[in-house]
């Protein structure tokens, strides 16, 4: 009698065990012990393949995924969602959909399940013309990147960047992933790297047209480019400050390449640098306390912080000759830059202080950094291939791949 | 068939009680970064519109929405902005803010500057500058002060154009090729010219004359160039 109760209780109890043991999925991005198994089945209905594809490709490229291959499904895409039939093959969070079309438009119903207990972590549907169905996929990347992970997906971010043709220069966008390029109508035989405003409404950039150099912005609500400062010399559009009114930017008006801030509201320009080498290419930190930027001051292109009106310069490269083009990642937690290293430039990262230097491209020549929002991500150029195109890398230099296939540089991800 | 009578419920009930205390204990086990309450009934959360009907307090698909917008209208901006109209809008749109600077700029009528080399040949032969570097070294001071007496004898206004070897990076090399042209500038300055003859352009990196990855065709590319200039008059504004 006793040894049958016991064996039942020990039963009872591992039952209600692991039936606690699904009852929420979460990865913790920061320190990922293990990538999560997740199955993406292809949405039943038209499209759904090349919405499934998009979903995989964002969720995978994430790098903390393990993707579950198709061929070993057992269940049908038009089929329910059976529990075991996943738990089988090792799912433990499932994508399953299907996707009708309505006169153009695209209706995609999606469900993630959890494959331990079998609900549904996500249940929501989306529409849209049939033209922006890549736009509608990252969408559902984002969603299920949030479920799993609770933060925020990049998915739907775009990149800016200059695309070259001969020798002109024109302004380009495009998802985070390459496709999507929209070429803005804007050109000019010199266009450095665009930026953007912090609410990702605007581009400011320089341009030089018919020998005289400007900043101008770019809105996408109205598709116009307008001025916002000009005078003789260089001038190289350097960032946003968070208030998204005053811009900073380097200038040789008086000379020697310095640095100003122009504030759009008042219209007034301040000059914050005075060396007799070049000051060039300012960087604002995410709080807007900080600018990093670059000088010779010291004999060597070197990178520098200062604070927002030009006190405490400090230098903070120390290794190598040359090293130009600082970018704060989101968190302010490290600035990338570009470093020469055997002859080539290669991307580093750095902390704010100078210390824990990382170089993590190696091949062929490497320039131009720029974070994803999440600062999970960095864009950049790379003449691995022949000539300079973007190419897009997860922040620690694993993952290092083209987008967009264009000879293009410069590239610059959205905030948002 | 179990068979125990009063024991045996108190053993269930003593059963369900630490069956219950044990899922609670297993629950913090887990890799949790955060637990967000999640309806258990599959109901349908939302239902986004991808189209231009984004609510207005989300401010993420409000920022895709109106970048969409960029699909639909990119036909019609395209159309409409070519090689000259871009230039046409900064100027409608800049106003005010154009003209001061006009005052403040010496206008040239400079044609096709940083444009391949053909359609503006050099007017004197160039000088050229070691890596990284923008001081005049000695093979180019007698160019330069040749330059300067043909300048000082004539009329002629020119154009002092740096330019720099692709080993750089793009914006840096834009600053190098204008410190190149300014020290170029300078020292014709010193030397007697008037410096309202003088004007300097930056092309950086981007105006090769050769494209080897040699230091002998680096060496060519880190110059200054020198081209004619006709002078217009200043443009008054309005």
């Amino acid at each position: 009698m006793k040894s049958v109760k016991a064996i039942t209780a020990i039963i009872l109890l591992l039952f209600v065990l692991l039936a606690s043991a699904g009852a929420i999925i979460r990865i913790d991005i920061t320190s990922p012990e293990r990538k999560l198994p997740i199955a993406i089945s292809r949405l039943a209905g038209p499209g759904g393949d090349e919405i499934s594809n998009i979903v995989a490709a964002d969720l995978h490229y994430t790098g903390i995924f393990e993707l579950i291959d198709g061929r070993f499904f057992i269940e049908p895409s038009e089929e329910p969602f059976g529990r075991t039939n996943w738990t089988a093959i090792g799912a433990e969070a499932v994508l399953k959909g299907r996707v009708k079309t309505i006169s153009g438009d695209i209706r995609a119903t999606v469900f993630l399940y959890d494959a331990a207990d079998g609900t549904a972590m996500l249940h929501k549907e989306y529409e849209s013309s049939t033209t922006l169905l890549r736009q509608l996929a990252h969408g559902i990347a984002n969603d299920a990147y949030g479920r799993l992970t609770g933060k925020n997906g990049v998915f739907r971010s775009k990149i800016a960047f200059v695309a070259s043709s001969g020798h002109d220069r024109e302004l380009c966008v495009m998802d985070w992933d390459g496709g999507r390029i929209k070429r803005l109508g804007v050109k000019g035989a010199v266009i450095p790297a665009p930026r953007w405003s912090p609410d990702g409404r605007r581009l400011i950039y320089s341009a030089q047209r018919d020998g005289v150099w400007g900043i101008y912005s770019f809105d996408f609500d109205s598709m116009k480019e307008k001025l916002v400062v000009s005078s003789r010399g260089t001038l190289l559009a350097g960032d946003f400050f968070p208030d998204g009114d005053r811009v900073i930017y380097s200038s040789s008006e008086k000379g020697h390449p310095s640095i100003y801030i122009y504030s759009t509201t008042a219209g007034e320009t301040r000059k914050i640098t005075s060396s007799r080498g070049i000051d060039v290419s300012p960087a604002v930190s995410p709080d807007g306390k900080k600018v990093a930027f670059v000088s010779d001051r010291g004999g060597s292109p070197q990178v520098y912080t200062m604070d927002g009106n030009g006190y405490n310069i400090t230098r903070i490269t120390f290794e190598g000759a040359y090293n130009t083009s600082p970018v704060w990642s989101p968190s302010g937690e490290r600035i990338a830059y570009v470093g020469r290293h055997e002859g080539k430039n290669q991307i580093f990262t750095i902390l704010p202080d100078g210390s824990d230097s990382r170089r993590l491209t190696g091949e062929g020549n490497n320039e131009s950094p720029s974070f994803s929002p999440d600062g999970r991500f960095i864009a950049f150029s790379s003449d691995r291939r022949g000539r300079k195109e973007i190419f897009v890398m997860r922040a620690d230099g694993s993952g290092q791949r083209s987008a967009g296939g264009m000879a293009a540089s410069s590239p610059r991800w959205s905030p948002n | 068939m179990i068979r125990g009578g009063a024991s045996m419920r108190r053993s269930l009930i003593a059963l369900t009680v630490f069956a219950f205390i044990a899922s609670l204990g297993c629950a913090k086990k887990k890799i949790v970064t955060e637990v967000v309450p999640e309806p258990v009934k599959p109901a349908i959360e939302e239902t986004t519109q991808e189209a231009q009907k984004a609510k207005p307090d989300d401010k993420a698909a409000a920022v895709a929405a109106e970048q969409e917008k960029i699909t639909e209208k990119e036909v019609a901006a395209e159309a409409g902005k070519s090689g000259a109209g871009e230039a046409q809008t900064a100027d409608a749109e800049a106003g005010a803010s154009k003209s001061d600077s006009a005052k403040k700029m010496f206008v040239a009528e400079v044609k096709g500057v940083c444009a391949p080399d053909a359609g503006q040949s050099a007017v004197f032969e160039s000088v050229f500058f070691d890596f990284d570097s923008y001081a005049i070294n000695d093979g180019a001071r007698p160019t330069l002060n040749q330059l300067s007496a043909w300048l000082s004898g004539g009329g002629a206004a020119i154009s002092i154009e740096g330019h720099c070897d692709e080993r750089g990076t793009d914006e840096y090399n834009l600053a190098l090729g204008d410190r190149r042209a300014s020290s170029v500038r300078d020292f014709l300055v010193h030397s007697g010219v008037s410096a309202g003859r003088l004007q300097t352009v930056s092309c950086g990196e981007e105006r090769p004359v050769c494209a080897e990855q040699t230091e002998e065709c680096w060496a060519k590319n880190r110059r200054a160039r020198f081209v004619l200039i006709k002078k217009s008059p200043e443009n008054n504004g309005g």
